[in-house]
């Protein structure tokens, strides 16, 4: 199997693989609000990152928190507790992406404070791309 | 999309193409992020409600638990 991977030359996986992510990235259709449609996508995707990040932490904590400790103090970071919606405790990546979301929620009630949800969307922007940094960062290994 | 996530996803194609530790997870990582990149129109209700309860489900993922104290 291993060896399969090898013969198919890595770039060229690469290239077909983000070909296809790019070309297939599909347009808004009619009458859809940009700025909505931009949240829910990065709601999305940072659910999947951090899902990504804190499953692979949690594989093997005591490794993490030996060898790469600032990236188990991130995955800490990102479970923390933090009080959502008055009553409900969520791990902070949960209740970083719920904020934007109660927030696009006004936005769409009242079409206005688009300043506000521009701003939530930089927020969860920002934490995603650590994470990604961090996920690329943890899977890497040197070469054999 | 987050421009940020482009630019991981060679190097992350890469990582699954070695066969790394985290190999599921990361086609997992990057199915999800296709299927975001080919959203074009706003949730519906009852994708709305889904993603909620997904993040609700959090709460109780041993994986977002945070350490227990020593």
């Amino acid at each position: 199997m291993k060896k399969t991977i090898r013969w198919l030359s890595i770039p060229a996986i690469s290239f077909v693989a983000i070909c296809a992510l790019v070309t297939s990235c599909a347009q808004l259709r009619p009458g859809e609000d940009p700025l909505v449609v931009r949240a829910e996508q990065t709601e999305a995707a940072a659910k999947s990152t951090f899902d990504l990040v804190l499953s692979v932490d949690h594989a093997d904590r005591g490794f993490w928190r030996t060898n790469s400790p600032a990236f188990h103090a991130f995955a800490e970071w990102l479970r923390q507790p933090q009080v959502v919606r008055v009553t409900n405790v969520l791990p902070r990546a949960s209740a970083m992406i719920l904020s934007l979301n109660n927030i696009k929620g006004e936005y769409v009630f009242s079409k206005s404070y688009s300043n506000a949800l521009v701003s939530a969307i930089a927020v969860l922007q920002s934490a995603a791309t650590e994470a990604n940094a961090w996920s690329i960062i943890i899977t890497n290994r040197p070469a054999r | 999309m987050n421009p940020a996530v482009i630019a991981a996803m060679p190097v992350i194609l890469d990582l699954i193409a070695k066969g790394v530790p985290a190999v599921i997870q990361l086609i997992n990582w990057v199915a999800a992020i296709r299927k975001v990149a080919q959203q074009s129109e706003a949730w519906t209700r009852e994708m709305e409600d889904a993603f909620i309860a997904s993040l609700i489900a959090t709460a109780s993922d041993p994986a977002y638990a945070v350490d227990p104290k020593v």
